[in-house]
């Protein structure tokens, strides 16, 4: 038997494909994250080196054209300096001019003149002449503190707009000083600077302080807490944290929607900040993406290696299935046989037995499944019955696999007689792949040879008997001895016996005839009382020593029965009683009416009884009661059976009753009218034991 | 020969008589013939016989064992020089178990009275040979 692979070796089949296939999908994702992660950083370093770029170009272009202004109005007025208008109308009027020529810089949001005490000189609103603003004073502060440069950021109170203020000394004296001084708002710095474009759409950029705080950007509401940045980066400075790592990447706490900040510093000026946020979906967006495509596809391919490997397991599962079901109705055909088999495969070991061998030897069959030859002698050679020479020829049968030449025949359990045979498996294409051993049981068979020889023996004494009379008697007619009164009584014994051996042939043919089922009835309704008579009449002659009783009810007048098999059935009976009674004895017949429809007949002999034991077989084939109690004697064995098939023959049932030493007494029931004819065909007979002991004698006669 | 003392135990009464009348009338023997194995030991007992003839299956005592009895029972010391069985079982079994009882020749039926003869006169004790169906007689050699 070969083995079925089962379905866990294809599952560990189906991963070992899997596996390679799941890491290098992994490493394919991995690969693709970092690649779009390092483009992504180096547009935005691209983009942020831009806006960089940009911002200190707007920046110089501010400070120089307020610087070239302020020179050439100097130029044109040099008492602009002067912090009262001491010639009205000159001085004042340059500054007036001034801011309104400067004012027609879009980039400027205010432009002023103002003097070092912080007072304005000219203006546009809300740089109001001769008023002290807050520019002024921040302005003051600087100038006091150093040389003035610009781009300082202001927030005003009350979260107006911040701007960035430019300014640039006018006229540098002992006495006074004076400015030009321009704010732009962030928002127009912002919107000078391209800080979007070339971004993907979720990405937000922005202008911050020093604190974080939004100054001015897209997607950053204005003025924006800076805090929601700053605070969220570790809870301390933007700065400080930026500083320390200014170009690392950064997935910080809080910082969920940012994947990085970039910062721009201008050493020499106030320093810009300029942050470019990335919604962490540009980044993983694509990348969940994939990794829902790719484990989608790896979950397809899974399932669907899956579904085939369960596909074929549940192939090689109906497959296992049905060889499991076959071996177990071979097994169930093996064990319903009445003969022990083993069959052995090639290299010698079991792969079956059946329940009958373990019967017959004795031996655990189911257990020897699998063992090989030296198991099995082991086995067998524990049986009682078996002789040395048995287990050695049964061992040297199964190692060679040769039949032996004749049948070998042991004794196994019960004594039951067992004859090996063994056959060659051999395929359909020639090849012999094992030995099937038949032990078979032919205890039966050698009982029934032994039954047949017993009533050939027997049949042939009934015949050798009268013929030894006959012979005897001829040599003494021959002889010419004795006067011619004894040579009659010799001729009459003559015969006699040859009458006596007729009689038996004719019991021979009358069982052929009921066992090949061609016996052929005439019934009719018969006269009862007459045909007793006639009976009785004939008996007597027969036995003389006897006596003979008959009583007949009147309502037994007719029975329904083939004359000549009806008087075989009485004579027979009649007969037996006869022999089995002593000299004298009486033999007792009656029929009266069993019910409406049957008659019944009883024959009684005050006899030597047959035993208990007997009356069971009683009816059958072959079978004479014991000698002890029947003696050897007469009878081929058949009478009984023969008288038991007629009766039924003819719709009736045939009864005995019988004690030891007191006597039998036999009794038939037969139908007054007609009935449907009973055949003694097998399948026609409802009595199972009937049936079997009638295919016995078939076999038998066979 | 005249002088022969014959005992027949046969049940079958036919031929009881006719063997009776063959040994008395054609051979002079003084024949005591019975139908049982149990008279046939009486008749052993009451005085001795030269040839015991006894057929095998009877009812009753059978032959076995009235030749059993005459082996190891009470009447060992009347058994009769020469004992020949009749059979119609010549079986190879049957034959060595009379050869064990120690019969001197086996006449298996049907016989003619010459056979019967042949087996009264030429058998030698203490030598026996099994039958052979069909042959004139089983004897000893």
């Amino acid at each position: 038997m070969t083995s079925i692979r089962n379905s866990a070796q294809w599952r560990l089949v189906a991963l070992a494909v899997l596996l390679p296939i799941a890491a290098v999908a992994v490493l394919l994702i991995w690969q693709d994250y970092q690649a779009r992660r390092s483009s992504i950083i180096t547009n935005l370093e691209l983009k942020s080196a831009q806006i960089n770029a940009q911002l200190e170009d707007f920046v110089n272009t501010s400070e120089a054209s307020t610087g070239s202004l302020a020179t050439l109005i100097s130029s044109v007025s040099p008492d602009i300096t002067e912090s009262a208008p001491k010639a009205a109308g000159t001085l004042t009027q340059a500054n007036e001019l001034l801011v309104e020529y400067l004012a027609r810089n879009p980039q400027f949001t205010e432009v002023a003149v103002v003097n070092s005490a912080g007072n304005t000189l000219a203006g546009s609103r809300p740089f109001t002449t001769g008023s002290r603003s807050d520019y002024a004073l921040l302005l003051g502060t600087h100038v006091g503190s150093g040389p003035f440069t610009v781009s300082n950021v202001f927030i005003p109170a009350g979260n107006a707009e911040p701007y960035v203020l430019f300014s640039y000394l006018l006229e540098e004296s002992d006495e006074a000083t004076s400015y030009v001084v321009a704010t732009s708002l962030l928002t127009t710095i912002s919107g000078a600077l391209d800080m979007s474009m070339g971004f993907p759409s979720s990405a937000k950029s922005g202008i911050f302080d020093g604190s974080g705080m939004v100054l001015a950007g897209t997607g950053y509401e204005l003025p924006h807490p800076g805090g929601a940045v700053g605070r969220d980066i570790s809870g301390s400075a933007v700065w400080s944290q930026v500083e320390t790592s200014p170009d690392g990447a950064w997935f910080g706490p809080g910082l969920d929607e940012i994947d990085r900040i970039i910062f721009f510093e201008f050493p020499e000026k106030t320093p810009w900040v300029t942050t470019v946020a990335f919604a962490q979906a540009e980044l993983f967006g694509p990348l969940w993406q994939r990794v829902w495509f790719v484990s989608g596809a790896l979950l397809s391919t899974i399932a669907g290696t899956l579904l085939l490997v369960e596909i074929a397991s549940r192939r090689d599962r109906v497959a296992w299935q049905r060889v499991t079901r076959e071996r177990q109705t071979l097994q169930a055909v093996l064990d319903s046989a009445r003969d022990g088999i083993m069959v052995l495969d090639a290299t010698g070991s079991v792969e079956y037995t059946n329940r009958r061998l373990g019967d017959l030897f004795e031996i655990p069959a189911e257990r020897l499944i699998g063992s090989g030859t030296s198991q099995i002698t082991t086995a067998f050679s524990a049986m009682p019955g078996l002789s040395e020479r048995d287990v050695a020829e049964l061992e040297r049968i199964l190692v060679s696999g040769e039949s032996p030449a004749q049948p070998l025949n042991i004794v196994g359990s019960n004594d039951c007689a067992i004859q090996i045979v063994t056959y060659p498996v051999r395929q359909s294409d020639g090849e012999i792949t094992g030995l099937t051993l038949v032990a078979h049981d032919v205890t039966e068979e050698t009982r029934i040879h032994r039954m047949k020889s017993e009533f050939v023996g027997n049949a042939s004494h009934q015949l050798r008997t009268p013929l030894a009379s006959i012979l005897a008697s001829s040599e003494l007619l021959l002889s010419g001895a004795g006067d011619p009164a004894k040579q009659e009584a010799r001729l009459r014994l003559v015969h006699g016996e040859a009458l006596r051996m007729r009689e038996t042939i004719s019991s021979l043919l009358n069982l052929s005839q009921i066992e090949s089922g061609r016996v052929i009835l005439n019934t009719q309704a018969i006269d009862l009382k007459r045909f007793m008579d006639d009976i009785v009449e004939s008996a007597t002659e027969r036995s003389e020593s006897h006596e003979f009783v008959t009583e007949i009810s009147d309502d037994a007048d007719t029975v329904w029965a083939d004359r000549s098999k009806l008087s075989e059935v009485m004579s027979s009976l009649i007969d037996n009683a006869v022999k089995y009674s002593p000299d004298g004895g009486r033999v007792f017949m009656s029929a009266s009416a069993e019910d409406e429809q049957s008659i019944r007949v009883q024959i009684k002999d005050q006899g030597v009884g047959i035993d208990e034991a007997d009356l069971p077989v009683l009816f059958s084939p072959y079978q004479r009661a014991s000698a002890p109690s029947r003696g050897l004697a007469d009878g081929t064995g058949l009478g009984l059976h023969i008288v038991h098939s007629l009766v039924e023959l003819m719709g009736g049932k045939l009864s005995v009753k019988s004690l030891i030493g007191i006597g039998s007494t036999f009794t038939f029931i037969l139908p007054i009218a007609p009935v449907p004819q009973v055949s003694l065909q097998p399948d026609a007979n409802g009595d199972e034991t009937e049936r079997k002991s009638f295919s016995t004698a078939i076999a038998t006669v066979n | 020969m005249s002088s022969t003392n014959i005992v027949l135990i046969d049940d079958e009464q036919s031929l009881r008589d006719v063997i009776e009348e063959g040994l008395v009338e054609l051979f002079g023997c003084t024949v005591r013939a019975v139908s049982d194995g149990e008279s046939g030991l009486a008749c052993l007992r009451e005085s001795p016989s030269d040839v015991l003839l006894v057929d095998l299956l009877m009812p009753g005592i059978n032959g076995f064992e009235v030749l059993e009895r005459l082996n190891s029972g009470v009447e060992k010391g009347c058994r009769p020089k020469r004992v020949i069985a009749m059979s119609a079982l010549t079986d190879l079994d049957t034959v060595q178990a009379l050869r064990d009882l120690g019969v001197d020749a086996v006449l298996p039926k049907p016989f003619s009275l010459q056979e019967l003869r042949l087996a009264l006169n030429l058998g030698e004790p203490g030598t026996f040979e099994a039958p052979v169906h069909g042959t004139a007689l089983a004897h000893t050699a």
